[in-house]
């Protein structure tokens, strides 16, 4: 059970969260130009990373704010917590 | 507003009335209290414009939070509650919801909010006693430390596997703590049940 | 009996109080502060159990949490307890226990022939025995089932409470032994908050069992003196009989608190309480377990590791034996002797494996009269149920063999030292590393990601001096790391600070014959596994420690090898010829100890299991004979069965009344979401498929949304109520899940679109009333709701007020019948309901519950998320074409037409009927084309829906079946294990197919 710490309510207990998958991953805008490969691209194929992984979660049982975190996926640290609309600090990307 | 007679609070199956005023009391030190019909209004709109806030001060004659699970004003009155860096619980007197929403949107109007009614949604459970924090401890990862959680400051976590808001009110040095939990009317009993079941008897 | 088993003065038993207690059968007394193995030694009893795999009789061997043979069954009935040790058991009075594997009793037991049979019986047996013919693997696994086991499970519930808690610290402490009661002490200067726990129910570990003295005190009484310190501080919180048995992520760490005894009568008081403590920092400090030698017959009952005989000697004041001989590699367990020798116990002679023992614990053992003998080995144990007499020959240059004249000695009791091994597995659990010291071979705490300091022997500093220094600093330093000040002490010191001379490892103590010819040297006791299976696994080709753990199951048994990892690993690496570092270690996972079900479980059982969800009417559907049915959290009625009704009587009354006259639903436990905010529609437009640009206030719309690879996620009924107003309702099962999908992707793709979300599903008591006398009943409700058909249509929406309640008021129909959805304040619900069941008692109105829903909107052809869509199905396979809009884009529609998503041989729904009337088809059961003799036949699809229509009056279904569109009016079949069904396919609208009834 891992600490994460909310951007809004600070240091909480995993169960408080939903993770969303990997981060960063645009919605295309015209989805009907992509060609099945690039689309399916978008919908299936995620990155199983060793190491610190760029992921989305949600405060869900909080305040329901998404944000972004960095987890080393072997260890399970967490190397930063930034908004959702902010890209990875320098040190981790 | 509907006369009370025709109204049922979630736990009204406990035949919690007929104990004086909704009231248990379990083991020496604890009381347990169902404070029902409070008016609860859910609010959101965009703290970064003034006239938001503005609009709102007029409306409830208090200050929205800005600091994270904090709560402002007086639980007696208005009290707003910090749900998200756009969204508060409003909360008045038990009846005073219809007033909450018209002043609300009379001060908002043409603003991009949302302003819903609440009231019946969510009940409060009062616990006031020494024990009231190791009880929610043992359904609760949140630290309640006196260091850590002091009065004026709200939590949305989980209790007992129920999303809940946690408000401590007061902290006596003689009484023990004060506190509201505010529980989705499906969920009350169950937690109900579990906080006597928890409770040091 | 001659003389008193027990010590006159000492221990930390309370003569005064003396306990009954019962061993298979017998009656016995010991005193409280005893354990179960201490107050059996009182009284004489060594032979305990039998062994796993060859019912050796076996006896106490430790004196706690790594005692591998000492298993009894606790208590009968409910409570039992299976594969208890006997020296964790804290003595209560009446307490009964039972030898585990002994049939009929220890001393006797008919299956200790096996041991006989050894040779058939070597490491991997199992898998090399019973492999053929396959076919006997049943009648294998049945014997094997009589014999193996450690014990039987309760056949009741058990009637005993636990209790959880949660706990957050700066500083947590495990163990309180001498370094962890110097770190806590140091620690308590400051301000932080401490938790201390120990396992046992007095606080010292092992200052409790040793004869030391600090700062000029006895150890037990300095132990006492930093306990009530602690006690006094309000920051530090001391848990006593408490067992940290996992280390989880970010410092969390897991522990279960004994609170009583398995006694039968004590009411409402909790059993056990499971802590789940989160630290800043964590001081791991939890000491070593001694190390056995690994020779000849070394299970036999009386052979003892040589620091539990001082703990039973000092700590509960047993003599343990009579006649005592002592077999080490070391200074420190010369203690024993002394210790023994002090209580006036005779102790024969003290066998060294070292060349010489030349340190100041050996040389005052000899100069108080007792025999050393140095460079020798115990070759031999007689006496199968206890030890009566050794043989001890001297070892070559090398060690690897004996010589010379073999020595006899009579003794009742060996005591027994290889060193000691630190207890690494809390630090082992983080996935922290482990370091070999080549010095004396032990595994020492390497790297770890947790924020933890191993202090003491648990870090492989042995000496109590370094023990109480280790501590110490470690006080001074998680106070500095948790960000607090200390004040200026002093550490405590070890008053004698006797120094030891290096151990001498032998890992197989060799004897006349090569190990397993004629005797056994057992490594792992718990699971019989000796030396010659460790020499035969790495014959067969076994290198890694892994590989060699599963094949042998060293160390898989309850105790997880505390004692008996290291000698054999070490025994691995000697046959391989490598270094134990380079063969590696097994990895140690939680529990460190076993952990009880229902300290898991907690309060959250019975009725508390899971939260249970009650409707604002839930009490009037019980006190109306509801049977329930679970969605999700929530309790819905099923049915209302009255007096003797069956379901399906039930349902068909139910079912007929609704389409007849009318029937009232609670429908509260759908999800409803308020939708505010100028581009509301335009979001909706993005997460629905059909378009709301155009939708109407005071209109309905039915919507689908897809997950973005185009499947069908959840459908639902969306009203505008004002111009930028918008109220959604979900199935009850996504209420949640779709709330939050709409935040995500307001919050994540498109934050520049207004709206905002706020869940309503609590605040509204829905109730649905259904059928050609809805409209009559409600119109007796409301003054300001004009409910005529032109006026309020369907798939429309009206404010106003409804049995004095403000209400919404929807004209929306899962039945097919003329329906009214009526919302009103949730604390209002159990009142209009009421009202409505006595006012539309003249239209017989009955309530149904969902499995009525179900056959109502099946008939219609109306799908149920979850039911007819399973996450693989789109709307197009769901025959919803008019649904999709064509001209705009919305979450999943690229997906529609990537190629797999548009075969048109992909499973459609469509209706089944039956050729027999009376069959009900099985949901879920699989649809074949063709019958065929061979098998497989190929399936091309399944039930998804079926039931019983009391209006049709004959059975129907739903199925998704392969190009389904093409195959209406063809035969199909359901092959059941006794039967098979045979169907036509057809539409999926069996009812009222142009609709007159819901319009009307």
């Amino acid at each position: 059970m891992l600490v994460i710490e909310c951007p809004w309510c600070g240091p909480r207990s995993e169960e408080e969260f939903t993770n969303g998958g990997e981060a960063h991953i645009k919605r295309p805008s015209k989805p009907s130009a992509l060609s099945d490969e690039e689309w399916a691209d978008y919908v299936f194929m995620r990155k199983n990373t060793k190491g610190i992984f760029l992921e989305r979660w949600s405060h869900s049982s909080g305040c329901r704010r998404w944000f972004n975190a960095a987890r080393n996926t072997i260890t399970n640290e967490i190397a930063a917590i930034y908004h959702i609309n902010e890209k990875p600090p320098k040190e981790i990307s | 507003m509907v006369e009370t007679y025709k109204r049922k609070t979630p736990l009204a199956n406990l035949g919690l009335e007929k104990v004086s005023p909704s009231e248990q009391k379990i083991g020496k030190s604890l009381l347990m209290t169902e404070i029902p019909y409070i008016a609860k209004v859910n609010l959101r709109g965009d703290p970064a414009k003034k006239i938001f806030l503005k609009g709102v001060k007029a409306a409830l004659n208090i200050q929205l939070p800005k600091i994270p699970n904090t709560v402002s004003g007086k639980f007696s009155e208005v009290q707003a509650i910090w749900l998200g860096p756009d969204e508060w619980l409003l909360t008045g007197r038990s009846g005073a919801e219809a007033k909450l929403l018209k002043n609300l949107q009379k001060q908002t109007e043409n603003m991009h909010v949302a302003i819903t009614d609440i009231t019946d949604s969510r009940t409060i459970m009062q616990l006031s006693g020494g024990p009231a924090l190791s009880i929610i401890m043992k359904g609760c990862t949140l630290d309640l430390h006196p260091n850590v959680f002091k009065p004026g400051q709200c939590a949305q976590t989980i209790l007992a596997k129920t999303n809940v808001i946690i408000h401590l009110l007061k902290f006596d040095k003689k009484i023990g703590p004060t506190l509201h939990i505010y529980v989705q009317n499906s969920f009350a009993e169950h937690l109900w049940l579990w906080l006597i079941d928890a409770a040091p008897t | 009996m001659s003389r008193p088993l027990r010590l006159s003065l000492g221990g930390a038993i309370d003569r005064k109080k003396p306990v009954n207690f019962q061993f298979n059968g017998r009656q016995l007394c010991g005193y409280k502060g005893d354990t179960l193995a201490s107050a059996l030694l009182a009284n004489g009893i060594h032979l305990v159990s039998r062994s796993f795999k060859y019912h050796r009789p076996r006896g106490i061997f430790a004196s706690g949490t790594e005692e591998p043979n000492a298993l009894v069954q606790l208590e009968v009935g409910p409570r039992t307890l299976a594969s208890h040790q006997a020296t964790k058991i804290k003595l209560y009075e009446g307490l009964k226990a039972f030898s585990a594997n002994c049939w009929p009793s220890p001393a006797f037991d008919l299956l200790g022939i096996l041991g006989f049979f050894h040779r058939i019986l070597p490491a991997g047996f199992y898998y090399k025995t019973f492999m053929w013919p396959r076919w006997g693997w049943k009648i294998y696994e049945y014997l094997i089932r009589h014999i193996a086991g450690l014990g039987y499970c309760p056949r009741q519930p058990d009637p005993d409470r636990y209790d959880h808690m949660n706990a957050h610290t700066d500083i947590l402490i495990i163990g309180s032994g001498p370094s962890g009661l110097a770190a806590a002490i140091e620690a308590s200067h400051s301000s932080a908050r401490i938790i201390i726990v120990d396992e046992n129910s007095k606080f010292g570990g092992r200052l409790l069992s040793d004869n030391s003295k600090i700062n000029n005190k006895s150890g037990p009484d300095w132990a006492a003196q930093q306990e009530s310190i602690l006690a006094s501080n309000p920051n530090v919180k001391m848990l006593r009989n408490t067992t940290a048995f996992g280390y989880y992520d970010h410092n969390l760490i897991g522990m279960i608190e004994n609170l009583t005894g398995p006694i039968t009568g004590v009411k409402d008081k909790k059993r056990q309480r499971l802590w789940k403590i989160r630290a800043k920092q964590v001081v791991l400090a939890q000491g070593a377990f001694e190390r056995p030698l690994v020779f000849s017959d070394n299970d036999r009952p009386g052979v003892m590791l040589a620091g539990a005989i001082r703990t039973f000697l000092n700590k509960y004041a047993v003599i343990p034996g009579r006649r005592v001989a002592l077999f080490v590699n070391n200074d420190d367990a010369y203690r024993t002797a002394l210790d023994l020798n002090a209580h006036g116990v005779e102790v024969v002679v003290v066998i060294d494996l070292r060349k010489e023992a030349t340190g100041v614990l050996p040389n005052r053992t000899i100069s108080e009269g007792i025999e050393v003998v140095e460079d020798a080995a115990i070759t031999g144990v007689i006496g199968k149920s206890h030890v009566k007499k050794i043989e001890v020959m001297m070892l070559s240059e090398d060690g690897k063999s004996v010589q010379g004249e073999k020595r006899f000695f009579d003794c009742d009791l060996i005591g027994i030292s290889g060193g000691w091994n630190p207890a690494v597995h809390l630090h082992s659990h983080t996935n922290g590393k482990t370091v070999w010291r080549k010095d004396d071979g032990v595994f020492i705490p390497g790297k770890t990601l947790q924020n933890i300091i191993s202090i003491g022997a648990c870090s492989g500093n042995f000496s109590l001096q370094s023990c109480l220094k280790d501590g110490w600093t470690a006080g001074k330093k998680v106070v500095k790391l948790t960000g607090f000040s200390s004040k200026k002490t002093n550490s405590p010191k070890d008053t004698e600070n006797i120094p030891e001379q290096p151990w001498r490892n032998i890992w197989i103590i060799p004897s006349n014959a090569p190990a397993g010819q004629n005797d056994k040297h057992f490594v792992d006791q718990q699971h019989d596994v000796t030396a010659a299976d460790i020499q035969l696994a790495a014959r067969e080709g076994y290198q890694s420690v892994e590989h060699t753990k599963r094949y042998t199951t060293l160390g898989m048994a309850t105790d997880q090898g505390k004692t008996s990892n290291i000698p054999g690993h070490a025994i691995l690496a000697e046959i391989l010829g490598k270094e134990v570092s380079a063969i590696g270690t097994t990895t140690f996972r939680p529990p460190y100890t076993p952990v009880t079900i229902g300290a898991l479980a907690g309060p959250y059982t019975g009725l508390l299991f899971a939260p249970i969800r009650r409707s604002p009417m839930h009490y009037w559907h019980e006190s109306n004979g509801a049977i329930w049915e679970d969605v999700g959290e929530w309790k819905r009625p099923w049915y209302y069965p009255k007096r003797n009704e069956s379901m399906r009587d039930a349902v068909a009354r139910e079912c007929l009344a609704t389409r007849n006259s009318v029937g009232i639903l609670d429908a509260s436990t759908l999800g409803k979401i308020d939708i505010q905010g100028p581009d509301s529609a335009e979001f909706l437009n993005r997460i629905y498929t059909n378009n709301w640009e155009n939708l109407e206030i005071g209109c309905c719309r039915y919507g689908i949304m897809l997950r973005e690879d185009g499947m069908v996620m959840d459908d639902g009924v969306t009203s505008r109520l004002g111009k930028n107003h918008y109220l959604m309702t979900t199935t009850t099962g996504n209420a949640a899940s779709v709330l939050a999908w709409l935040e995500e992707w307001s919050q994540t793709e498109w934050p520049t679109l207004k709206v905002y979300f706020t869940s309503v599903t609590e605040q509204y008591a829905t109730i649905t009333l259904s059928g050609p006398n809805a409209r009559l009943l409600l119109e007796e409700f409301t003054n300001d709701i004009d409910l005529g058909g032109g006026a309020f249509p369907a798939m429309q929406y009206r404010e106003g007020t409804v049995g004095g309640f403000r209400a919404r008021v929807f004209r929306i129909s899962f039945t097919g019948e003329c329906a009214f959805e009526i919302n009103v304040q949730a604390s209002g619900g159990a009142n209009l309901w009421a009202n409505f069941v006595n006012a539309g008692e003249k239209y017989g109105i009955t309530p149904y519950g969902t499995e009525t829903m179900h056959v109502l909107r099946a008939e219609k052809g109306y799908i149920i998320v979850g039911q007819e869509t399973d996450g693989t199905v789109t709307p197009y396979d769901l025959g919803m074409n008019w649904i999709i809009s064509k001209n705009k884009d919305f979450i999943g529609r690229r997906s529609l037409n990537r190629p797999d998503t548009a075969r048109d041989d992909r499973k459609q729904l469509v209706g089944l009927l039956p050729n027999d009337k009376t069959e009900i088809l099985p949901e879920g059961g699989q649809i074949v084309s063709q019958l065929q003799a061979t098998y497989p036949i190929p399936m091309i699809g399944h039930v998804t829906s079926s039931y019983h229509s009391p209006i049709l009056g004959r059975s129907f279904a739903l199925a998704l079946i392969k190009g389904g569109k093409k195959r209406l009016g063809q035969t199909v079949h359901v092959p059941l294990v006794e039967r098979t069904i045979t169907c036509q396919v057809t539409s999926h609208l069996f009812y009222d197919k142009e609709g007159h009834r819901l319009n009307g």
